[in-house]
């Protein structure tokens, strides 16, 4: 079976998570155009999320 | 959208809360409630206007080190009421802070104070703790500082907790004010708490429900009751904790909570368990007559996500309820889609609960906190919980387990594989793995480690001490050449590795008892720690950890009686040494002392304050004491003497302030004595001029609140002969604390004058540990003793006029004069042979005589004397300096008997009176009903002193010395009656108040009485009233004519004109003040304050609470003497010659508490 598939996921606040490739992806989320395994995804976010703030939070500093 | 009652889910109701930091909100509740209390532990409080002021002090301080929105600050401090403080203070200044718990494992704590980037560490034991850490700078607590605003917004961080990640470092989790200002308006809602609560203090501050036990009270007036370390490490000290402070609200772990007995805490209205499974069985103890909550939550929704009350018929495993308001759970499949209802899943939560993420760690974050396909909200997220859950029929979810490895021991999660890892870097280990078992003191970890041959228990714990919290460490280690491999998977065998375990544990050595006590311990220690001990197993070793002390202790105390510490475990740690504390221990059947306390007053100490507050001066309650000394007196040597005793003994260095009308203690460091020296040498006047002087050292003033207690004086009245004069007030001393004192004193003299720093063997208890070990005992036994004393007391008189030469004044004077008679010899003979007949004492004898005379002179047949009880029970007491008596009504029935029927009266009552000590006389009297009286002190004015002290000796190297008489510097009662013995003959010696009495009145009578004790003791067995008829003289029996009255008090003066309700505007503040301090909500202007609940402490806080609403000083006496609504509120207007100011100045003062910052003291929202 193949291993399954994710996407790198981000939320207007610039959030990162996952989500499964195969399924409808949750309102105000997008694709952050990236797919792999879980913890290829999971690297990815560790190299491209530098700062957790939530946008909002940042924003305001 | 998927349809939620088809799958597993559950929403806790809608409830708003405020945009606003936490920050912000307890400032203005603070300025709601300034001189309520805040946060108090036994006698340390401080008030919301305290707390802020404090606070604001770490602000500034932290400000001042660039700290601002958005840093990061370690906080390391003791379990005081200032870590409170300092917590607050770090969010004022807009920063988040970092538990960064004192005595933790230090490697552990440095790596995560770098982990979390904090650069400034606050607290009282920051410098201990983080001193020598390169970039950080560590800061004590800083002074008070006013509040600037503080620059946070509510989505800014509050709070960095770290939590064990299996990877072996712990993760940081992200919470906001948000998060937290939601999850608090969310439990208080839900738990019904309000301004009244008192919660538990209990979470360390790196736990999250800490949140609660601080933050729920401080944003609705109410107050924590912080448990301090000593007493939050012993179950019985912290169910009298919980007692004494009136918890009535709070959080606590189920394995804690097992150990206290619902019973004694009564109080405890809203008691909130969890961190860990709920055992059906403590929620069947504690539920019934309270509200019983679990509550379940990771820290990454901040504290609790779920909850549900608990009923006393629940089965386990318990459900863990329903969501808070606001939040919303589901239970999921391994593909992250709902289960159907009643299927096994992993719980996942959402809602405005969810944390940030952790600190650092994007990867991770991203993998716990997913996109929520079941929010409207767009963009929302989940947390990913890792339990196993499934929904109950009635839409609770229960906990089954967890689908990973974490664990939780003593509340604490743990993830087995960072305890794994940091046991994989010791050299000399092979392979590791660790298991959580049930052991028989609750789950603990056990390690399996390889080589066979791996480091010892002791190198192991050396190496892992620093790195893991004391929860982490492994409870056993086995070493084994191989671990267990399933031979199917080729994976670790993890249930043969805990087969493993559980056969080690089974075959523990056995040893022989040698003698009963090593017996018992051994049975206690074998059941609680689940193996045999040999002598040399070692408890922490053995599995034991601090819940396991605890257990053990309150077993031996339990089972055998004995009183030893959870210090006294954890310290020797061996079995063998267990046992020899044990032994060593007070067999004390329950004495229930505890040590180590903070400064907590007395009953006896709190009277005295009070009367301390009304007398003009202190001087009626000063103890004086001087000896003349021949020889070459070393004065520095004195002072280091003086200093060393004041080191042992901490009273001496206490002030006691007041909050509010309620006085506590607070302690001083000890400093250098100097002993002020006043050279008389050579004057030819010296000693009528020494006379004068010790008169007015004796009657010096001592403001209690600000300055010691006692002062030392030294006279010099040639090179060779000083006289040493100390002063003490007796809040702080008694008469057996002066033999102590001369033993000490003399002892550390010794050591001085022979150029060595004198050192004094430090006390096994303080008077701290008398003031809370009574406040438990009267607790306990107070009802049943004020019983007994409403029951002895039933109809007696409570007021006792003696004849006498001026009308009494409308207030009591204090004023003081002596008088005394010595027994003549064959009355002397005669009295002591009696008592020797009787089997009784001296004093008896002489109380007999003293109630016969009184019935002669007042016709009565039955009197309440005052006499004085040595509280001094336990031996723990013995060498403590400190006010240990107790004023006890004695009634002495005369009539219809004969001397010695008397006198056998006399002796049972004087000891029965001894047996009944914790309903303290104020209590009494508040029973009795008895009508406050500014011109008398309640129910006893005439005292009978039977406490005979040999006069101690003051012994001090090189120097010989007598006692030189000190005038007794006022009188606290009408008369004073002290039985005195000196050169072997009984003495009578009188102190009286000469407002009331002519000094040759007092003569008479003493001469009287010895006569009447003469004859009485030489004829005992005739009628006592037949006895010399003749006796008392006229001179003695008769009063001045027109004395037996009250002299006159100043008329009212006129009411100011009443309002629209019928109440003048003064009398309205008062009744309000009045309401709040009696906690009653209707009271008529004309009630009197001792007839509706009031009481002197009462009487103190209205005091103080008048005084600030009014901003002018009010004689406590006015209100003693105006003791209605009515008449205090005419006597406060009439006091202002112009009723239309003071009108103006009552609306002045009520605006400006409105509206300024820092208001003078006024009302507070809570009594105590």
């Amino acid at each position: 079976m193949a291993e399954p598939r994710f996407l790198v996921v981000r939320n207007d606040e610039e959030q990162y998570s996952i989500w499964s490739s195969d399924r409808e992806l949750p309102a105000g989320w997008h694709e952050a155009g990236f797919t792999g395994s879980r913890e290829e995804c999971l690297a990815h976010i560790d190299s491209v999320w530098t700062d957790m703030r939530p946008r909002s939070v940042r924003e305001t500093v | 959208m998927t349809d939620i009652l088809t799958i597993s889910a559950a929403q806790g109701e809608s409830l708003p809360w405020p945009d606003a930091t936490l920050a912000e909100l307890i400032v203005a509740q603070a300025a709601r409630t300034p001189d309520a209390v805040a946060v108090r532990q036994w006698d340390d409080r401080l008030s919301y206007r305290e707390l802020l002021d404090r606070a604001g002090g770490v602000a500034a301080a932290l400000r001042a080190r660039g700290v601002g929105r958005q840093s990061r600050v370690g906080v390391c401090g003791q379990r005081r009421p200032e870590l409170v403080a300092t917590v607050l203070g770090v969010l004022l200044a807009g920063a988040c802070y970092v538990p960064l718990e004192p005595g933790g494992p230090r490697r552990r704590l440095r790596e995560i104070a770098a982990d979390a980037g904090v650069t400034v560490v606050i607290g009282d034991a920051a410098e201990t703790e983080f001193a020598d850490v390169a970039g950080i700078e560590a800061l004590g607590l800083p002074g008070p500082a006013p509040l600037v605003p503080c620059p946070a917004r509510p989505e800014d961080l509050a709070y960095v907790l770290f939590t064990s990640g299996s990877t072996g470092r712990p993760k940081g989790v992200l919470t906001t004010h948000r998060n937290l200002v939601e999850f608090l308006h969310g439990v208080v809602s839900f738990s019904g708490a309000d301004a009244g609560v008192r919660s538990l203090g209990i979470a360390s501050l790196g736990f999250d429900t800490v949140t609660m036990d601080l933050f729920v009270p401080l944003l609705l007036g109410g107050s924590v009751q912080l448990i301090g370390a000593a007493d939050r490490a012993d179950p019985v000290r912290l169910g009298r904790f919980i007692a004494a402070h009136e918890v009535n609200w709070g959080f606590i772990t189920p394995t804690v909570l097992s150990m206290l007995d619902p019973d004694e805490l009564p109080g405890w209205r809203v008691v909130f368990c969890g961190g860990e499974a709920v055992p059906a069985e403590l929620a069947a103890r504690w539920a019934p007559g309270r509200t019983f909550l679990n509550g379940y939550g990771p820290t990454e929704t901040t504290v609790l996500a779920l909850s549900c009350r608990l009923t006393a018929d629940e089965t386990d495993p318990v459900p863990i309820g329903r969501p808070l308001p606001n939040h919303r759970a589901y239970v999921v499949d391994a593909d992250l889609r709902p289960v159907p209802p009643g299927a096994t899943g992993e719980l996942l939560i959402g809602g405005p609960g969810l944390a940030d993420g952790y600190l650092n760690r994007p990867g991770l974050t991203a993998e716990r906190f997913v996109p929520d396909p079941f929010s409207e909200v767009p963009g929302a997220r989940l947390y990913r919980s890792g339990d196993l859950v499934r929904q109950l029929p009635d839409g609770r979810i229960a906990y089954l387990g967890r689908a990973d490895r974490q664990v939780k021991v003593r509340g604490q999660r743990i993830e087995l594989g960072e305890v794994e890892a940091v046991l994989a870097e010791l050299p000399g280990v092979d392979r590791v793995a660790v298991e959580a078992m049930p052991e028989p003191a609750g789950t603990e970890l056990v390690a399996f480690v390889t080589p066979v041959d791996a480091p010892d228990d002791e190198r192991l714990r050396d190496y892992a001490g620093p790195r893991l919290t004391a929860a982490m460490l492994p409870a056993r280690v086995l070493r084994l050449d191989d671990l267990p491999v399933s031979p199917i998977s080729g994976k670790l065998d993890r249930s043969a590795l805990r087969a493993l375990a559980a056969a080690a544990r089974a075959d523990g050595p056995e040893q022989a008892p040698d003698e009963p006590l090593d017996a018992a311990v051994r049975r206690i220690w074998t059941r609680l720690l689940g193996s045999a001990p040999t002598p040399e197993t070692d408890f922490l070793t053995a599995g034991g950890n601090s819940i396991a002390a605890m257990r053990l202790v309150a077993a031996i105390r339990a089972e055998l009686g004995r009183h030893v510490d959870t210090r006294d475990v954890l310290t020797d740690r061996t079995f063998t040494g267990l046992v020899e504390r044990v032994a060593a221990a007070p067999t004390a059947d329950g004495d229930g002392l505890t040590t180590g306390n903070p400064p907590t007053l007395s009953p006896p100490q709190r009277r005295l304050w009070f009367v301390d507050q009304l007398a003009p001066s202190s001087a009626p309650y000063n103890i004086a004491l001087a000896h003349r000394l021949h020889g070459p007196l070393d004065v520095t040597a004195l002072g280091a003497a003086l200093r060393a005793v004041v080191e042992r003994h901490d009273v001496l260095r206490w002030r006691i302030p007041q909050t509010g009308g309620v006085p506590y203690a607070v302690r001083e460091e000890p400093t250098d004595v100097a002993v002020p020296v006043v050279d008389l040498a050579g004057d030819d006047d010296r000693e009528r001029k020494l006379a004068g002087m010790l008169a007015a050292g004796a009657g010096h003033t001592f403001d209690l609140a600000t300055g010691p207690p006692w002062q030392v004086t030294v006279y010099r009245l040639a090179p060779a002969e000083h006289v040493l004069a100390i002063t003490l007030h007796h809040a702080v001393f008694d008469g057996w604390s002066e033999t102590v004192l001369y033993d000490d004193l003399g002892a550390a003299y010794e050591q001085a004058v022979a150029g060595r720093t004198p050192r004094l063997p430090a006390l096994t208890a303080g008077y701290a540990d008398y003031a809370v070990w009574r406040a438990e005992r009267d607790r306990r036994r107070g009802e049943a003793d004020l019983s007994w004393w409403t029951a002895h007391l039933q109809g007696a008189p409570t007021v006792l006029d003696l004849p006498r030469d001026r009308p009494r004044p409308a207030v009591q004077t204090y004023t003081g004069a002596e008088a005394a008679v010595r027994l003549p010899v064959a009355t002397d003979r005669a009295v002591r042979s009696l008592a020797e007949r009787l089997g009784t004492t001296v004093a008896a004898v002489l109380l007999a005589g003293f109630g016969e005379l009184l019935a002669r002179l007042t016709g009565g047949d039955d009197h309440v004397l005052g006499a004085i009880v040595a509280d001094r029970r336990l031996a723990a007491f013995d060498d403590v300096v400190g006010l240990f008596i107790d004023t006890v009504p004695v009634r002495v029935r005369t009539g219809g008997a004969s001397f010695a029927e008397l006198v056998d009266r006399c002796a049972t009552e004087l000891h029965e009176v001894t047996n009944h000590p914790a309903a303290p006389l104020e209590r009494i009297v508040e029973a009795l009903g008895v009508g406050r009286d500014t011109c008398r002190a309640p129910l006893v004015q005439v005292l009978f002193n039977v406490l005979n002290f040999v006069p101690p000796r003051l012994a001090l190297t090189g120097l010989a010395g007598e006692a030189v008489p000190v005038p007794k510097p006022g009188s606290p009662f009408d008369v004073t009656v002290y039985v005195v013995e000196g050169a072997g003959r009984i003495g009578v010696e009188v102190v009286h108040n000469p407002d009331l009495f002519d000094g040759e009145r007092i003569d008479a009578l003493l001469a009287d009485l010895a006569a009447l004790v003469g004859a009485l003791a030489a004829d005992p067995d005739a009628p006592a009233r037949e006895v010399a008829a003749g006796l008392p003289r006229p001179a003695v029996r008769m009063a001045q004519l027109g004395a037996m009255t009250v002299a006159a008090t100043e008329p009212p003066r006129a009411v100011l004109p009443a309002g629209p309700d019928g109440l003048t505007e003064t009398e309205e503040l008062v009744a309000g003040i009045w309401r709040e301090v009696l906690e009653r909500d209707r009271i008529a202007v004309t009630d009197n304050f001792f007839d509706i609940g009031g009481h002197s402490l009462a009487l103190a806080e209205v005091h103080a609470r008048l005084a600030a609403a009014t901003g002018r000083s009010i004689k406590m006496l006015d209100l003693f003497r105006h003791p209605t609504i009515r008449a205090l509120a005419a006597s406060l207007d009439g006091a202002t010659d112009r009723p239309e100011l003071a009108r103006a100045a009552l609306r002045a003062a009520a605006r400006r508490g409105r509206t300024r910052r820092n208001p003078p003291r006024r009302p507070g929202g809570t009594t105590h």
